[in-house]
């Protein structure tokens, strides 16, 4: 179906949720951060939220609020099945590509 | 800054953004990040999207945009369900729309010609009805003159002298040309043709002038500026013109078509341009607003009456003939116009053409809209028992009607861009179908959707709706009884139908069948074997020798020299007996005497023309001879007309025009002078290329300085005296296969209802022991009935329009009876094949499929 294909924001996200458990726009930038060292934009983040729960990929509720939010809450994301299931087929058709490249030989020139 | 947010942001994800934002700048602060605050400030404005902005919520969340949604989604399931209705309704909308907006665009074009003139509602053409059957469009030269100085209320005149095959040159640059026209100064202060180079006001002042279009002048120019350049032009004698104007291409709406204008000072002297013997000149004026019309009708009556001492008696018959320019191309039948005609008639005919397709196609439409509702039966009660107002179901289903006929009307200006240049290339007009260069066509689209919406959307709509729950949900039977209600309406339109596509494909026979005898029938002489030549002024010099020339021809049987040809206009003048001052009107040919052998024609009494002997001598057709000599034998008699002459012959009657009329007097007479038009060659068709050639070169040995002489073979001037019939051919053919489709869909939708409501019915016969002819004869029963009523009004129907289209026609063929059966049981087979399949799936369907809701 349209849509099932994952793109690599996308990818990033669903498995930082993943890792997560439930997770929301600041924590995926952290964790982001602390184990790639890419700087992700909040935004960048939110529309990708937005988009996987569109997708079925990722279910959200409201979550408590904290002093540092100024008393809002947070939305959090939590994976579903289905984006389970993407992200591992995301996984094997990547293993699948790497079995059929050959291993390289780099030939030396003698010049 | 959070104020920025909440500006634009939906609430829907205001919350958990803002308490987002506020976390990451707690956190940049235990960080010490430096300027966080405008990275705050960027991070806001990077949040800004279509999706997360209030706007677009509040439209995803909007009702209206719900149920539209849902709407167009249920719409496109519906018509994916059943795609073989969905295919007919759509082409029958396509269709529809595209052919009544095809006729309306048509009409709109021939309405509007020469409406392009800013002043068009006060210009008039002066034309005259001196008592014969028809007004002449041309009249005399001084009447312009007459008119610009006596008569109040008249602004300006300008007059037209159309010159035929004339030869211009300009250089090395020689081309025959067919349109230049002699006209008056005033001509660009009345009419609206647009002057590209020169000034208006003096260009044809000077009688040496002459004012060219765009397009001659690059024919003859290049990309030379034109302007005071000289062009050699060939009438009646050696002139030389020079160029003053360039104006653009005479529009295509125009009745008068020119490609030079040359000042009419140049033709003839003050003298002769004021003289009222002259009678060819086209007169036309420009009024004041509101005229006094009687006034000046009477005053040129009065005129007309003194410079021709006119009797008493022909004054009461005699009428000055005023037409609204506007009114020249569509609504005048005159003698001797300059006029590219068009037929007001073929408006109307295709106008309701036009119209008829479109209402068969949106029955067809209804029809089978409320066929497919009925499937849907269940949908509307369960809408209903869920809440669903009568309101709102009508809006689903005129919204659902609504989306298919936005896309046939999408379907049908693609339909009308895809066949432009066949109709263009078949009116030979630049009608503009494409929606983009003609704005005009995507209102009336817009118009008739509308309309259409209102027409056939609201019955269905309402129809549907109106249902009770309980009884749909119950059971079937009530809900068919309702239906039967309106099963007159239906099959009355069905009826309708069946007669008209009966009365199409009669008509498409009639039609071909009387084209074919008009090619057919042998008009009194041979044009199978006739070569023509026009003759001009250059030509006429040396007409003797020309002609002994291509006697030599091998190939060439004969050749003859008259004033006209057969299927051209020939003169109509009076012609008297000697001593009887009663002048009889008769057309009028000068001919030599070979003119009867080259056109093989008999002659019934007396004999040919004498050849030696050098004085006028008269034959006259057997019309003629009765007319002007009822009691006695003619043969003998003296006839006056220019000269005295002795009738020494009498020809068998032969058509000399189109067969639309039938024959009537013709006089030829063999005179002393030379006022010939063409030379007539009669060939053998064996060897028509090698007497082509041997004309080509005597073309080139008499006249070295001039292009070829141009022929035409006499057959095919009389296939064009029948283009419009032609025309009609073809248009009816293409409306007749239409209609044919039509029908189809037609008993589509019938068949389909029909098979629906019986078949509970056959599927209980069926279990109790029917067979399947049995069923399918039950089912194509009801069908019969409706043709054998739409063959009684049809058949009739198809004979009057027969009648009436043939009678336009002097000489007609027979209304074969046999095509009438013919066409009749191809009509019954046409339905009886198409209700046939329809019907066949319900009769052969597994009775337990049908029955196992019950």
């Amino acid at each position: 179906m349209k849509g099932q294909h994952l793109g690599e924001l996308e990818e990033l996200t669903l498995i930082t949720t993943a890792i997560l458990g439930e997770s929301y726009t600041v924590s995926i930038v952290n964790e982001v951060k602390e184990s790639t060292g890419r700087n992700l934009t909040l935004s960048a983040v939110h529309t990708v939220l937005v988009r996987l729960e569109k997708k079925g990929f990722l279910k959200s509720f409201m979550g408590g609020a904290t002093n540092e939010r100024g008393g809002r809450r947070r939305r959090l994301y939590k994976i579903t099945a289905s984006g389970y299931a993407a992200m591992n087929e995301a996984k094997q058709l990547r293993t699948q590509l790497w079995d059929k490249v050959p291993a390289l030989t780099f030939e030396f020139s003698r010049s | 800054m959070d104020r920025i947010l909440e500006w634009y942001c939906a609430e829907y994800y205001l919350e958990e953004v803002q308490g987002d934002l506020h976390e990451w700048y707690a956190q940049s602060q235990e960080n010490q990040t430096s300027f966080r605050n405008l990275r705050y400030l960027i991070n806001i404005v990077r949040y800004f999207s279509f999706e997360r902005s209030k706007t677009f919520q509040n439209i995803i969340q909007h009702p209206q945009y719900l149920s539209m949604k849902s709407i167009i989604k249920i719409t496109f399931r519906n018509l994916r369900k059943d795609k073989i209705s969905a295919f007919i309704r759509f082409a029958n909308l396509v269709f529809g729309i595209g052919v009544f907006m095809l006729a309306l665009i048509y009409a709109d074009y021939e309405l509007n010609y020469d409406r392009f003139h800013t002043n068009a509602d006060n210009i008039y053409r002066m034309g005259q009805d001196t008592g014969g059957d028809r007004a002449w469009a041309a009249g005399p030269f001084g009447l312009g003159p007459f008119i610009q100085e006596n008569i109040p209320d008249v602004k300006r005149v300008a007059r037209f002298i159309p010159e035929r095959n004339t030869w211009i040159s300009h250089e090395d640059k020689k081309f025959y040309e067919q349109n230049v026209f002699y006209a008056d100064s005033s001509v660009f202060n009345m009419l609206s043709y647009e002057m590209i180079q020169g000034n208006p006001k003096t260009a044809l002042k000077d009688p040496s002038s002459i004012v060219i279009t765009e397009s001659m002048a690059k024919k003859y120019f290049g990309n030379e500026d034109p302007m005071g350049k000289r062009m050699q032009l060939l009438v009646d004698g050696d002139d030389a013109s020079i160029v003053t104007g360039v104006i653009k291409d005479v529009p295509d709406q125009s009745h008068l078509q020119f490609d030079f204008l040359r000042s009419i000072y140049s033709y003839g002297d003050e003298e002769y341009q004021r003289s009222w013997r002259n009678y060819f000149v086209y007169t036309y004026f420009e009024t004041i607003d509101n005229p006094d019309f009687d006034r000046i009708e009477n005053l040129i009556k009065e005129e007309f009456f003194t410079q021709y001492n006119v009797s008493e008696e022909r004054k009461e018959k005699f009428k000055t003939v005023l037409t609204p320019i506007h009114r020249i191309h569509l609504f005048t039948d005159q003698e001797k116009d300059v006029a590219d005609h068009g037929n007001v008639y073929t408006i109307y005919i295709l106008l309701s053409i036009g119209t008829f397709v479109l209402i068969i196609s949106c029955i067809n439409f209804v029809n089978i809209t409320i066929i497919k509702g009925l499937d849907r039966s269940k949908e509307v009660g369960l809408r209903k028992t869920v809440g669903a107002s009568r309101g709102s179901l009508v809006t689903q289903f005129l919204s659902e009607n609504l989306v298919l006929l936005v896309l046939a009307g999408l379907g049908s200006l693609l339909l009308l861009i895809l066949i432009e240049p066949a109709v263009q290339n078949f009116t030979g007009k630049q009608v503009s179908l494409n929606f983009i260069a003609n704005p005009i066509i995507a209102l009336v689209l817009l118009g008739i959707i509308l309309g259409l919406e209102l027409l056939s959307g609201l019955y269905p709509a309402i129809l549907l709706s109106k249902f009770r729950p309980a009884e749909i949900l119950n059971s079937s039977e009530k809900t068919s009884s309702r239906f039967s209600k309106v099963g007159f309406t239906r099959k009355t339109l069905v009826i309708l139908q069946f007669s008209l596509s009966l009365i199409l494909i009669i008509g498409s026979v009639v039609v071909s069948n009387q084209m074919n005898y008009l090619r057919t029938k042998h008009l009194g002489f041979e044009k199978d074997q006739i070569l023509l030549l026009k003759l001009n002024y250059s030509l006429r010099q040396k007409v003797e020798t020309l002609g002994e020339m291509i006697n030599e021809i091998p190939g060439v049987s004969n050749h003859t020299i008259s004033s006209s040809v057969p299927g051209y206009r020939i003169m109509m003048e009076g012609v008297r007996n000697l001593g009887d001052p009663e002048r009889r009107y008769s057309r009028i040919l000068i001919v030599d005497e070979n003119f009867l052998n080259t056109y093989n024609m008999d002659i019934s009494s007396g004999e040919n023309f004498t050849p030696t002997r050098n004085e006028t001598e008269f034959i006259i057709n057997e019309s003629m001879a009765a007319l002007s000599f009822p009691d006695r034998d003619p043969i003998g008699q003296q006839l006056v007309w220019n000269d005295t002459g002795r009738v020494v012959g009498v020809v068998k009657d032969f058509n000399f025009q189109s067969l639309h009329t039938s024959i009537e007097p013709l006089t030829m007479v063999k005179f002393p002078g030379d006022s010939y038009g063409y030379l007539s060659i009669q060939f053998n068709p064996e060897s028509v290329e090698k007497v082509l050639s041997g004309i080509g070169d005597i073309s080139d040995e008499l006249y070295p300085n001039l292009p070829d002489m141009e022929v035409e073979f006499l057959d095919s001037r009389f296939e064009e005296l029948y283009q419009s019939e032609n025309k009609l051919q073809v248009i009816i053919g293409v409306f007749c296969l239409m209609t044919i489709f039509l029908t189809i869909s037609g008993v589509f939708g019938v068949a389909s209802y029909n098979a629906h409501k019986k078949s509970k019915e056959i599927a209980v016969r069926k279990v109790l022991g029917a067979s399947y002819p049995e069923m399918l004869w039950q089912l194509l029963q009801g069908f019969l009935y409706l043709l054998l009523i739409a063959i009684c009004i049809g058949l009739p129907g198809a004979f009057i329009l027969s009648k009436w289209w043939l009678r336009d026609f002097a000489y007609q063929t027979d209304i074969p009876v046999a095509m009438f059966v013919i066409s009749a049981v191809a009509m019954v087979l046409i339905v009886l094949l198409t209700s046939g399949y329809i019907s066949s799936k319900t009769a052969r369907t597994n009775p337990a499929t049908i029955l196992k809701d019950e």
